[in-house]
């Protein structure tokens, strides 16, 4: 998946496991930048009666490097602190939730935004309310309304949410880890199986959302809102991170942490620790920042996914698999940032320095008609260029490494005819939106802040299994 | 990160949970012959001005170099004194002869 349970340690610490990492010029506000951090993979929604929260004792960390070193010049912290109303109950509700403050929800949980410019600390907001997760029609009625009335506005105009979403991401999870059978080639697989649909793997899984909607003039190097696209102060780089103290101790009736935090989650690119990085160095991955991965550039020099299609699918890749320089292509598109003078009126280039952000050139307007498959399509507001919630990640993602834009580093190389197609989800895909075109049906999303949809309801859901069976 | 004293360690851990508890920590050493006892340790302990008012942890991460990792609040603070190392591992049963 993106980035849900992508490396061993993290895969058992969910509240920590930052699962997609999205960061764009907002549509409807295009003076601002939106960002969205993403924990807790595959929440089933009827998951209770413990539902699910975010972790107290983690510190969540929204990144932003404007100068291109690796290292975050702003970030935005967030803490999280959770309340039991009534201790006499096994309920996470004594009755239906009308209002976040409703005495009826037993398991209320606020949180502290902080802003951090160098050595400077700025709490922007204290006590911010998160909703309920959303359980079903008697438990929390309204769910749209009751989610809505705890997105706030704190300090110099930041919008900002906490809370259950439904997952926006999408992917054919069990065809990609059999084997990576890609089902629109599953005939021609060294193991091939007969046509089938593909499944969205994450459809109806909940996620919790950390979401900020922050001007432009606040994150830029010069504090300006930039209108040349080749401007280099255009361009931010952007990751989260998840962190936890060093220590912890855990007796008979008390459990405390105590020390610094350290880092032990983080997410830029989608995809990058769980295609790219070796099982062996996954962890290792997560415990450091950008600034720190020209370790790991070999792996997108040489990655082992591009040795594997023609392998896994004889015949089918001939152009990849002579293909055996360092991959300049990928080097820029996750490392380094694309530079000017590749693809006309486009650059996200941070710099020589390496390192797995997001980079979004705030310069290029939001597109007034989207295409999912963003920069490889012609959208220059989509993936690579930050993130949008319904960028077709994983096919984006294949297609490069399949080959498809190494013509920009190498105009003599010939991509694969299947580099050109590769696609993941397509089945039942939406008709309507032009913004959603081709977006699996089981996927929704808003278009106003936090972007995300709200949560699917524990009651409204059927199981998977159910589900595809009926 | 700060180099604090063998003594101001004494100090702070003996006043609060650690992951080895220094009163046993101190009778062991006492009979083990070494130095603070767990009387003189608790003596230390009134003399601290401020008490931590959070639970101090400490870490033996590198017996060899005789460094503990000390955790308390949001710091961290890093000691080497092969004495005292020698003590918590005799302390915890581990001690290498």
């Amino acid at each position: 998946m993106s980035s849900h349970r992508e490396a061993p340690e993290i895969s058992k610490d969910p509240v920590a496991d930052n699962t997609d990492t999205y960061a764009f010029v907002s549509p409807d506000r295009p003076d601002t930048v939106t960002i969205i951090s993403n924990y807790i993979p595959l929440e089933d929604p009827a998951g209770g009666p413990n539902f699910f929260e975010f972790g107290d004792d983690v510190l969540y960390r929204i990144n932003i490097d404007n100068t291109g070193d690796g290292r975050a010049d702003i970030a935005y912290e967030f803490r999280f602190t959770t309340k039991i109303v009534n201790k006499n109950t096994f309920l996470y509700n004594t009755g239906p939730i009308d209002k976040v403050s409703s005495p009826n929800f037993n398991r209320p949980q606020t949180f502290t935004i902080t802003e951090v410019r160098g050595s400077k600390r700025t709490v922007l907001g204290k006590n911010l309310p998160t909703p309920p997760c959303n359980i079903g029609p008697r438990s929390t009625p309204n769910y749209a309304d009751l989610a809505n009335s705890t997105i706030a506005t704190v300090g110099s105009g930041v919008k900002v949410f906490a809370g259950q979403r439904l997952d926006g991401f999408y992917v054919d999870l069990g065809a990609v880890f059999d084997l990576a059978v890609l089902r629109p080639f599953q005939n021609l697989h060294l193991l091939p199986t007969p046509a089938g649909p593909p499944v969205n793997a994450a459809r109806s899984f909940n996620v919790h959302t950390i979401a900020i909607q922050v001007p432009i003039t606040a994150l830029t190097r010069n504090g300006a809102r930039p209108t040349n696209v080749a401007d280099p102060k255009s361009v931010i780089g952007v990751w989260a991170s998840a962190h936890r103290q060093k220590g912890r101790y855990q007796d008979s009736d008390r459990t405390y942490c105590t020390g610094p935090f350290t880092q032990v989650s983080r997410l830029g690119n989608p995809l990058f620790n769980e295609v790219i990085v070796p099982m062996s160095k996954k962890d290792r991955w997560n415990k450091v920042e950008p600034r720190q991965d020209s370790e790991f550039a070999k792996y997108v020099a040489q990655p082992e996914l591009a040795k594997l299609l023609p392998v896994l699918y004889p015949g089918v890749f001939p152009n990849l698999a002579a293909l055996t320089k360092d991959r300049a292509d990928l080097l820029a598109i996750l490392l380094t940032g694309i530079p000017a003078g590749l693809i006309p009126g486009f650059q996200n280039y941070t710099g020589p320095k390496q390192g797995d952000m997001l980079r979004l050139n705030v310069a290029i307007p939001p597109a007034a008609k989207p295409l999912i498959n963003g920069l490889i399509d012609g959208d220059l507001a989509g993936f690579p260029n930050g993130r949008r919630v319904f960028d077709n990640v994983v096919a984006i993602e294949l297609r490069a490494i399949a080959g498809a834009l190494y013509p920009l580093v190498d105009p003599t190389f010939t991509p694969d005819g299947a580099a050109g197609i590769l696609y993941d989800v397509i089945s039942g895909e939406k008709t309507g939106p032009d913004a959603l075109k081709g977006t699996p049906a089981s996927v929704s999303y808003l278009s106003t802040f936090p972007y995300l949809d709200h949560p699917k309801s524990g009651y409204d859901v059927l199981p998977p299994s159910v589900a595809a069976a009926s | 990160m700060t180099e604090w004293s063998r003594r101001s360690l004494l100090r702070v851990s003996a006043g609060a949970a650690v992951a080895v508890p220094m009163a046993a920590l101190g009778s062991t050493a006492a009979s083990a012959g070494t130095t603070a006892a767990a009387g003189s340790a608790g003596q230390e302990v009134a003399a601290v001005a401020v008490l931590p008012d959070e639970p101090v942890m400490f870490c033996v991460h590198d017996a060899q170099r005789g460094e503990v990792s000390i955790l308390h609040g949001s710091n961290e603070v890093i000691v080497r004194d092969r004495q005292l190392v020698a003590r918590i591992l005799t302390a915890a049963g581990s001690a290498r002869t």
